[in-house]
C-alpha cells in the first residue's frame, strides 16, 4: 500500500509530555503518523439531498409554506371527508347563508354548502395544478435534454420551435386549445401542459449544456458510457434541483391560470367548481355577499402564497448559489 | 490490423502521427467556419510499451486537446492514432468502447471530474457497470481505494467529503477499475497543493511499476515532468517543437523555445540560479486562430531569421533519438 511522507514525531517526547487521550482539558492531540488515520473522514456522510434538506429545515418560512402545503393537498385527497354535505346537491330554502355552525362558510345561491364547495374546488384546483405541472415537466425536461444533448442544428431548430411558441401569448394559445377541445377538467390539463413545458424546456437545456461540458461527463464518456445513459445518469440528476424549483414555482402559476380561465367563463364546467369558478360565481353578489367571494378567494392567496414560500425556499436550499 | 507492421514485441504501444484537431470557434450565418483554433497542428509522436512520456508546453498549446483526441473524447480532423496495431482515429464511439478498457484518462480538476451526486464506489465502477453484479461492483470498489490508498469506509461517501488529493485518488481508481494498459493523465496534479503533488505522482509511478501501465503525462511542471518521464515531448502553438529522453532533453535542449522554457525552470540553489542565464522570451503566444507564417516560434524567438518566416522548419532528428523543428542547426546545438 502507499505510504506518503510524513514527519515522525519522537516517541519519547510523546511519552512524557503530551497527556493521555481523555484528558478533558486537553482539546489538541498529535495525529501520529498512522496512514489510515491521516484518511479517515470524521464528518457523517451526507448526500446532496440530505444537505438540501438540512438547508430546508433552517428556512422557517419554506418550511411553513411546506407543512401548509401538504396541508392543502390532504384536503384535497381527504376533504370530502369533513363535510356531509354533497357539493351539487341543493337547499333551494337554504340560500345565500352567512356562516353557522351547520354551513361553516354559509352557502351559495342555491343553497349548496360553501365549505363542501370550497373543498372541492381546492381538489379540482390541486388536480389541475399537479398533473399539468407532471406532464410539462415531463415533456419539458425531456424535450431541453435532447436539444442540449444533442446540439449543432439540431438543437437550433428544436430551441427555434419553442422560441416560436413563447412568441405568441400563453393566454391566446391557451383559449384556442380550449376552444378546440371543450371545456372541461382534461382539456385544462392539456392545455397548461402544452404551454407550461417551453419554460421548463428551456432551462433544462441551458442546465444540460453546461453540465455537458463539465469533467465528470468528459470521464464517463471515457469509460464509454454512451450518450442516452450519460443524460440519465449525470446530466438528468444534477439539473434535478433546478427541476424541482422550477416545478414548484410553477404550481401557483397553473392555479392563478386554471382560476382566471373559469372566472372568463372558459374552466371547468358546472355542476363541477373550481376555486376560480367559485369566485367567479360569487363575484356577481359580492356586494351582498360577501363570505361567498371570501372564502375561495382566500383559498387561492393562500395556497399560491404557501407555493411561493416553498419554492423559494427549495431554490436556496437545492441551489445555494441562488441564494439572494 | 492486418498490416505488415503489426505488433511486434518493438512497436510502440501508441503511434500517433500527424495529428490534426481544429475547433471552430465562429461560423458565418450559413455555417461557414470563419474563425478556426487550430489547437493541434500536425502532432506526431510514438510511446513505448511501459514507458512515461512527458507532453510539456505552455497553457493553451494544445496539451489537453492532444490527450483528448487521442482517447477520442475529440474528432481528430486528420491523422492516425494507431494504438496496438488499430487505429483509432476513424473508429465510432460504439466501435471504439473495447479499447475504452485499454486506454484510459485521468483529469485535470479533480472538483469537476466527480459526479458530484454519485457515490464513490458507483464513481468507480461506472465503467464496468453492466458487466458485474452490485456484490461485485462492491468488491472492486473496495479493491481500487485500498490500491490508491484510501479505505472501504470512503466506499459509501460523496465526492464533496473529500479533499482534492483524496478525490484525484478516486478518479486513478476510477481509471484502474478499467484494467488499462495505458493511462493519459492530464495535468493530473496541477490543481493540488505541492505537497499532495509529490503524493500523487509517487503513487502514479509505483502503480506504474506494479501493473506495468504506460502513461502519457501532461503537464506544465517542468520539474514535476522530468521526474516522473523517461521521454519528453515539448510542444508550443500546437505543434511538438522537440522530444528527447528525459534526462538528454533537460542536459542539451536544441530548440530555443526548449532552451527558454528550461531556462524559467526555478533552482533550489540561488548559487546555482544565480550563474544561470534566464532567457526572457519577448510578447505573448501568439493565438492559435493566427497561427504565424513558416516556424510557429519565430515571433518570440531571439534568434529569427528570414527563412523562418518563409519556410516551416521540418521536424527531424537532429542527433540520435533527439527530434527537432529549427531552422538554426543542423544537428548543432545553437
Amino acid at each position: 500500500m502507499y505510504e506518503p511522507d510524513s514527519p515522525t514525531i519522537d516517541p519519547a517526547a510523546q511519552t512524557d509530555d503530551w497527556p493521555l487521550p481523555g484528558d478533558p482539558t486537553i482539546l489538541f492531540l498529535p495525529m501520529g503518523t498512522d496512514v489510515a488515520m491521516l484518511e479517515r473522514i470524521d464528518r457523517e456522510s451526507m448526500s446532496f439531498w440530505q444537505d438540501s434538506w438540512r438547508r430546508l429545515r433552517k428556512n422557517k418560512l419554506a418550511l411553513t409554506g411546506g407543512v401548509f402545503v401538504i396541508l392543502f393537498t390532504l384536503i384535497a385527497i381527504f376533504g370530502p371527508m369533513l363535510t356531509r354535505y354533497n357539493p351539487n346537491s341543493q337547499q333551494l330554502r337554504l340560500t345565500n347563508q352567512g356562516p353557522s355552525a351547520t354551513h361553516w362558510f354559509g352557502t351559495d345561491q342555491f343553497g349548496r354548502d360553501l365549505f363542501t364547495r370550497v373543498v372541492y374546488g381546492i381538489r379540482i384546483s390541486l388536480i389541475v395544478a399537479y398533473v399539468s405541472t407532471v406532464f410539462s415537466v415531463a415533456i419539458g425536461v425531456t424535450y431541453g435534454t435532447v436539444s442540449a444533448v444533442l446540439g449543432g442544428q439540431v438543437d437550433n431548430v428544436m430551441m427555434r420551435i419553442v422560441d416560436i411558441m413563447m412568441g405568441i401569448p400563453s393566454l391566446l394559445y391557451l383559449i384556442l386549445l380550449i376552444v378546440v377541445l371543450g371545456p372541461g377538467l382534461w382539456s385544462i390539463i392539456a392545455a397548461f401542459a402544452l404551454t407550461g413545458w417551453l419554460g421548463m424546456a428551456r432551462m433544462v437545456r441551458a442546465e444540460v449544456l453546461s453540465l455537458k461540458n463539465r469533467e465528470f461527463v468528459l470521464a464517463s464518456r471515457a469509460l464509454g458510457t454512451r450518450m442516452r445513459t450519460i443524460a440519465a445518469r449525470h446530466l438528468v440528476p444534477n439539473a434535478l434541483g433546478t427541476i424541482i424549483v422550477l416545478a414548484t414555482l410553477s404550481i401557483p402559476g397553473a392555479i392563478f391560470a386554471e382560476a382566471f380561465l373559469s372566472y372568463i367563463g372558459l374552466g371547468i364546467t358546472a355542476p363541477q367548481a373550481s376555486l376560480g369558478v367559485l369566485a367567479s360565481d360569487a363575484s356577481d353578489t359580492f356586494m351582498t355577499f360577501p363570505h361567498q367571494l371570501l372564502f375561495p378567494a382566500l383559498a387561492i392567496s393562500l395556497i399560491i402564497l404557501f407555493f411561493n414560500f416553498l419554492g423559494d425556499g427549495l431554490r436556496d436550499a437545492l441551489d445555494p448559489k441562488m441564494k439572494k | 490490423m492486418n498490416d505488415s507492421t503489426a505488433t511486434t514485441a518493438a512497436a510502440p504501444l501508441l503511434e500517433v502521427r500527424d495529428l490534426v484537431k481544429h475547433f471552430v470557434v465562429k461560423r458565418s450565418f450559413v455555417g461557414r467556419p470563419l474563425t478556426t483554433l487550430r489547437a493541434v497542428d500536425g502532432v506526431s509522436f510514438t510511446v513505448n510499451r511501459g514507458e512515461t512520456l512527458g507532453i510539456v508546453g505552455e497553457s493553451g498549446c494544445g496539451k489537453t486537446t492532444v490527450g483528448r483526441t487521442v482517447i477520442r473524447l475529440y474528432e481528430p480532423n486528420s491523422g492516425s492514432i494507431v494504438y496496438d496495431g488499430t487505429d483509432l482515429a476513424p473508429l465510432t464511439f460504439e466501435q471504439m468502447r473495447p479499447f475504452r478498457r485499454r486506454l484510459q484518462m485521468i483529469f485535470q480538476d479533480p472538483y469537476a471530474s466527480l459526479n458530484p451526486r454519485m457515490t464513490v464506489t458507483d464513481i468507480i465502477t461506472e465503467g464496468v457497470r453492466d458487466e458485474l453484479r452490485p456484490a461485485d461492483r462492491k468488491d472492486l470498489a473496495k479493491r481500487m481505494l485500498e490500491t490508491v490508498g484510501l479505505n472501504d469506509d470512503h466506499a459509501n461517501r460523496y465526492p464533496h467529503e473529500f479533499s482534492g488529493g483524496q478525490r484525484q485518488r478516486i478518479g486513478i481508481a476510477r481509471a484502474l477499475a478499467m484494467e488499462p494498459d495505458m493511462i493519459i493523465c492530464d495535468e493530473p496534479i496541477s490543481a493540488l497543493d505541492v505537497s499532495i503533488q509529490a503524493q500523487v505522482v509517487n503513487m502514479l509511478e509505483e502503480l506504474q511499476q506494479k501493473l506495468g501501465l504506460t502513461l502519457v503525462f501532461i503537464a506544465h511542471d517542468l520539474s514535476m515532468v522530468k521526474h516522473i518521464s523517461s521521454r519528453i515531448a515539448v510542444m508550443y502553438l500546437g505543434r511538438i517543437v522537440e522530444t528527447g529522453s528525459s534526462y538528454e532533453l533537460f542536459a542539451r535542449p536544441y530548440h530555443p523555445y526548449t532552451k527558454a522554457l528550461l531556462s524559467a525552470m526555478p533552482i533550489p540553489d540561488p548559487d546555482v540560479a544565480r550563474a544561470n542565464r534566464r532567457i526572457i522570451l519577448k510578447g505573448d503566444v501568439p493565438s492559435p486562430t493566427r497561427v504565424p507564417s513558416g516556424c510557429r516560434f519565430r515571433t518570440r524567438c531571439p534568434y529569427a531569421m528570414k527563412v523562418c518566416s518563409e519556410q516551416e522548419p521540418e521536424f527531424r532528428e537532429v542527433a540520435p533519438g533527439r527530434f527537432s523543428a529549427c531552422h538554426l542547426e543542423d544537428g548543432a546545438p545553437v
